[in-house]
């Protein structure tokens, strides 16, 4: 299955490029390494990643509804509610997380056709 | 003229295609293409979404990781459909009845289901669809083959979420 092949071999790439990034500052002095800690470090990393669907004229409303539903396990009647918060707000928050889920999240809505983004919450 | 049967539905053995001999072969024709256009890396943006649109750095970072593995799922998905709308011997089929029946599992249709849409978007972003309903494409092209074409393939989606729904 498409998603399931996905979440085994994607994850890890994701994971990767997460722990590539280092969330800490080092600087190297005269008298050995200083650790610098980003003054909005824990912030950063507490604050959750929104996946935001946008509205296209082209994704069928029964579609995009069906796709909520299979991906977040959502009710049909949440998911009609977040469908038609796409439709008639232009977009609508669909899930949240860290950013390895939301980049996950994101792919997934991709497999499906959906113009997806995320964002940080604010 | 007798009234068009439903192409997809759910039974108790899994989910029933009933598409013409024409039918199928547009399909299969229509994937093809795609599956050409993804090979070649001239596939629509619109198949690629950005994932950071106010963060350059990120998205470019996103795409390099994960834009392959996107392509390969397209791919896929699309290689499930022109399985299951090539995969019959057109011999076998009584030339007086107008439906070829298959019958598939859920996961053959999501992925007929995703190649579906895919082509949708191209067609769609081609023929410039529009909000409006009632003008959803410019005057010029309400009558185009594209239009038909896109019209059919959106017909042939809303049976798939139909069959789908539970």
């Amino acid at each position: 299955m498409v998603n399931a092949r996905w979440s085994a071999s994607a994850t890890s790439a994701v994971g990767g490029l997460r722990h590539g990034q280092p969330t800490a500052t080092v600087t190297a002095t005269d008298t050995g390494t200083v650790t610098e800690i980003e003054p909005d470090q824990a912030t950063e990393v507490d604050r959750p990643w929104v996946v935001i669907v946008w509205n296209d004229p082209i994704n069928l409303m029964s579609y995009v509804t069906w796709v909520l539903q299979k991906l977040f396990g959502y009710s049909i009647e949440k998911a009609t509610e977040l469908m038609l918060d796409v439709h008639h707000k232009g977009r609508a928050a669909v899930a949240e997380g860290t950013r390895e889920q939301a980049e996950m999240h994101v792919f997934r809505l991709h497999e499906h056709g959906l113009w997806a983004t995320m964002e940080h919450d604010r | 003229m007798a009234f068009r049967r439903r192409p997809i539905r759910r039974t108790r053995h899994g989910y029933r295609v009933e598409l013409s001999d024409d039918e199928r072969a547009v399909l299969v024709r229509m994937v093809d293409e795609l599956a050409g256009l993804l090979r070649a890396g001239e596939a629509p943006q619109r198949l690629f979404p950005t994932a950071y649109p106010n963060d350059p750095e990120r998205d470019e970072e996103y795409q390099r990781l994960m834009r392959d593995e996107l392509l390969s799922s397209r791919l896929a998905a699309i290689e499930v459909m022109h399985t299951m709308l090539a995969g019959g011997d057109p011999d076998e089929h009584d030339p007086g009845d107008p439906a070829a029946d298959m019958t598939f599992t859920e996961t053959q249709l999501v992925s007929f289901m995703q190649s579906l849409n895919a082509l949708r978007l191209v067609l769609g972003e081609m023929l410039d669809v529009g909000e409006d309903p009632d003008h959803e494409v410019a005057e010029g092209l309400q009558d185009s083959p594209e239009h038909h074409l896109y019209q059919y393939l959106s017909w042939l989606l809303e049976w798939c979420v139909r069959a789908l729904s539970r």
